[in-house]
């Protein structure tokens, strides 16, 4: 705490990032959970659609929804339509897979159902929404990854987000980062930081997935817009990516 | 286990029984944060001593046997009054009773309440006779009948109950409640009660209606507060949902292990007050169309409207939009006789427009963008639906057609909704007025001093900051607040001094400031200077942020911009991204106002900022 009261603005520009857990689980949620959900891409709002069965990242990128993850703050038994969960592949060996789904979009688009029909409340409207979004595991040690880093930042934590399906912009806010120097931490913070950019340029970046794995512990509550509240969680393990814009 | 050990210990041992308002009016001239061996003793004792006066107190007072005598539900008063002895034998039992374990407490809570309860005529044993599906309706009377329940004797000031706000499950909680204080389960409580009428329309592809929804749903919520011998107060939060009495009065006496656990120094509810002012802060057209059923008439014009205005454009097309509107019934009930009722209408807009970039063909479906925005409002009026979607339709244009931000050190002007954003985020997490609040004061977070400047004022004007829950149709207009306190407005910031605290009856009482009662409409002092005198040759317009979430301690933002116009000699350019950063109390104090106000929502004041020397860093 000390040493984020002692932490200075960053300084605009693209490093090579080290996302801790926390906002990998953030980039997942905000960048390509909203552009997924097949109400957005029924009305013609969401980029992912153009991206259906072809690549997006490298083949070590597989990102998920599971709504039967368990003790996760999203989690549900199943869902407002009566669905029961399943996880979800959005991306899957880094090619866009399935969206996520409600019934009459995905009767609509033909999709295949799948346990995310939410409402805020019974008086709310059913809308496809997330449940625990993440990135899996991959092979690398995350001490190694932040050694490889020669001048890059370390993201502890992020704040909150939001979405962009149609342009696929990428708003991350209140990022807290710390430095890292010739591999090592060096203890000196950045406050208020946010990450921005163009998701299939920040998936393309992606060189290295972390084999550790932990979804957040916070309570953490995502609208559609600006309303409809519903718990979600995000997580994932420790992703590197070079060329981040961090402001 | 060993937690839910201390709980039962703290539930069976510390509760001061009788210590009720009197005692704990004693326990405030006690500084409550001593926390010595010998002070807590001193103040058992007092409590103690105290609790006697009390009762001596109740018998000599003839009023209020007279007035008990006048209602035929406290005609049974003396008879049943309880004897100085009962508490004790109450207190091992009631405590046994009320015990919770792991293997089911909720059944044998309920079993013990159940039997409890006064048998009807003719009904010789209730535990067996009496079931769970018995109707709050049904306990009423019953308790009625029976003449068991005393009212508590208050000082009760007469507010017309709006239509609405009159509901059996309130009948019975009121009950309920009054029973758990006269046996000294709870010492003290506040209802609030909210019964919502609601009409959604959610329309998409140039207002085709996809849906509507109709719903009415009721919100019963209730505080309750234990008082102990050591001069704390716990406090439980609890929706009631259950129409069960027995199973509503199990769930409020479990909560008292949260009142048992989350102990905090004590404090008075609110008095009840004469001559509460009742502001508007509705729509009676709307109130009554959707109180009588039609409220699907409401979004229904406004969908109209919002088509018409957009259908002229070639190049933007209503993707969808959303009218939630609603009209509420809001009563607040409180243990020491507040009763005061009123009504609330609000409606919500969210609307995605999708334009073409010019140069581009129809076909091409890359070169659309969206561009979405949102606005609450107290009535359709103000809400301006033609005007806003015919301003939206060029902003979605200009925000499509934009050239990438390329960064930008000067006057930054914010104008319209940015404003808005800027001064009431999400309402109460302003940073300016979070830091007023005596909660933050208490628990050190906030840096504002009484007296002193919120900061040095260099070029900007000195800002009043004022909570005014009389602002006319405003949407945090009300006239009392959650906890009963009467509302009135108050300046919280003068002239660029920090004037009056922002508090709640609890921390009023803990800093010994007057009570404000909580946040309501956010108005801000206008300037002197007139908008188009505050815009120059050279400035950046602000028109919309993706979201502008500042940290609401630090005062700290980043804000990514959707939309903002680059002005340079009279000409100007329209551009996105790049984000506006810098931090609240400081691009304040540089701040110029406009003379021009707007009102939007809960917010009233400037309709443009201008802000010297700000930084905009460029779209990537």
């Amino acid at each position: 705490m000390l040493k984020i009261r002692d932490a200075k603005r960053i300084s605009p520009g693209k490093y090579t990032a080290v996302l801790s857990p926390n906002v990998a689980g953030l980039l997942a949620h905000e960048s390509f959970g909203h552009g997924m959900e097949s109400d957005t891409i029924a009305k013609g709002r969401a980029k992912a659609e153009e991206y259906l069965g072809k690549r997006i990242a490298a083949a070590s990128v597989n990102i998920c929804d599971d709504p039967g993850l368990s003790g996760a703050h999203g989690s549900v038994f199943f869902d407002d339509e009566g669905m029961m969960p399943r996880r979800v592949f959005l991306v899957k060996s880094g090619i866009v897979t399935e969206p996520i789904t409600e019934s009459l979009s995905a009767w609509q688009r033909n999709f295949t159902r799948s346990c995310n029909g939410r409402a805020e409340s019974f008086d709310h409207k059913i809308y496809a929404r997330m449940t625990n979004t993440f990135f899996l595991p991959g092979k690398e040690d995350p001490k190694a990854m932040v050694k490889k880093v020669k001048n890059g930042m370390y993201l502890h934590h992020g704040g909150s987000g939001m979405e962009d399906p149609k342009g696929w912009g990428v708003q991350i806010a209140g990022v807290l980062c710390e430095r890292i120097k010739n591999g090592k931490l060096t203890g000196e913070y950045f406050y208020e930081a946010s990450i921005s950019g163009y998701l299939p340029t920040i998936l393309a970046n992606i060189n290295a997935i972390g084999k550790d794995f932990s979804i957040t512990k916070d309570a953490g509550f995502c609208g559609k817009g600006h309303k409809e509240w519903v718990r979600v969680s995000s997580g994932g393990p420790h992703i590197t990516i070079t060329e981040l814009d961090l402001t | 286990m060993s937690l839910l050990g201390d709980v039962k210990k703290m539930l069976r041992g510390k509760p001061a029984k009788s210590v009720k308002r009197t005692a704990a009016k004693a326990q405030k001239r006690v500084p409550p944060k001593k926390t010595s061996a010998k002070s807590s003793h001193m103040k058992t004792k007092a409590g103690k001593r105290i609790a006697t006066k009390a009762q001596s107190h109740q018998k000599k007072k003839p009023t209020q046997k007279k007035s008990s005598k006048k209602t035929p539900m406290n005609a049974g008063t003396k008879k049943q009054s309880v004897p100085k002895t009962q508490p004790k034998t109450q207190k091992k039992s009631s405590s046994q009773k009320r015990s919770v374990n792991a293997k089911g407490s909720r059944s044998k809570t309920q079993n013990v309440m159940t039997h409890k309860r006064p048998a009807a005529k003719g009904q010789k044993n209730t535990k067996q006779t009496r079931t769970r599906r018995q109707t709050d309706i049904d306990y009423v009377q019953q308790m009625q009948q029976q003449e068991t329940i005393p009212v508590v004797e208050k000082k009760v000031i007469k507010y017309p109950i709006v239509h609405g706000a009159d509901s059996d499950h309130v009948k019975m909680v009121l009950l309920i409640l009054r029973e758990l204080v006269k046996k000294e389960q709870i010492s003290d409580w506040i209802i609030n009660f909210t019964h919502t009428r609601g009409a959604n329309l959610y329309a998409q592809k140039n207002g085709e209606s996809e849906d509507e929804l109709a719903s009415v749903r009721e919100d019963l919520n209730i505080t309750i507060y234990e008082r102990f011998e050591n001069g704390m107060m716990g406090e439980a939060r609890i929706p009631i949902i259950t129409t069960d009495p027995s199973e509503a009065k199990a769930q409020i006496l479990d909560a008292r292990i949260a009142c048992a656990s989350a102990q905090k120094p004590a404090f008075e509810l609110p008095e009840p007050q004469e001559g509460i002012e009742m502001p508007q802060g509705f729509d009676p057209t709307m109130l009554t169309q959707i109180f009588e059923g039609n409220g699907g008439q409401v979004p229904r014009a406004m969908l109209a409207q919002a088509r018409t205005s957009v259908q002229h454009a070639t190049d933007v097309k209503m993707n969808c939009c959303e009218f939630h509107v609603h009209a509420s019934a809001v009563r607040v009930i409180t243990s020491t006789g507040v009763d005061i009722s009123f009504h609330k209408t609000a409606i919500y807009l969210e609307a995605v427009l999708t334009c073409k970039r010019q140069g581009t063909k129809p076909s091409e479906k890359t070169s659309e963008r969206e561009f979405s925005f949102s606005r609450t409002a107290v009535s359709p009026e103000q809400l301006d639906i033609q005007g806003i979607f015919l301003q939206q339709t060029q902003i979605a244009r200009d925000a499509t057609n934009a050239e990438p931000n390329q960064g930008f050190t000067g006057d930054v002007l914010l104008a319209g909704s940015s404003v808005t954003e800027f001064f009431a985020p999400h309402h109460d997490l302003n940073p300016l007025v979070l830091h007023t609040s005596a909660k933050l004061q208490h628990m050190g977070l906030s840096s504002f001093k009484i007296g002193q400047p919120i900061g040095v004022f260099t070029s900007g004007e000195p800002i009043t900051i004022t909570t005014n829950p009389s602002l006319p149709m405003g949407l945090y207009t009300m006239p009392v607040d959650e906890e009963g306190t009467p509302l009135r407005p108050v300046e919280l910031v003068r002239n660029g001094l920090f004037a009056s605290y922002l508090a709640t009856a609890r921390y009023s009482q803990y800093l010994h400031v007057p009570v404000t009662g909580n946040i309501t409409n956010v108005m801000v002092s206008h300037g002197a200077t007139r908008e188009e005198h505050l815009r120059g040759n050279n400035y950046l317009e602000i028109v919309s942020f993706s979201w502008f979430n500042p940290n609401p301690l630090s005062g700290d933002f980043s804000a990514e911009i959707r939309l903002a116009y680059r002005w340079q000699n009279g000409r100007k350019v329209p551009v996105r991204g790049g984000m506006f950063t810098g931090n609240v109390f400081t691009n304040i104090l540089a701040a110029r106002l406009s003379k021009e106000v707007m009102q939007s929502g809960g917010y009233y004041g400037p309709r443009a900022v201008l802000f010297k020397n700000a930084i905009v860093t460029k779209s990537e």
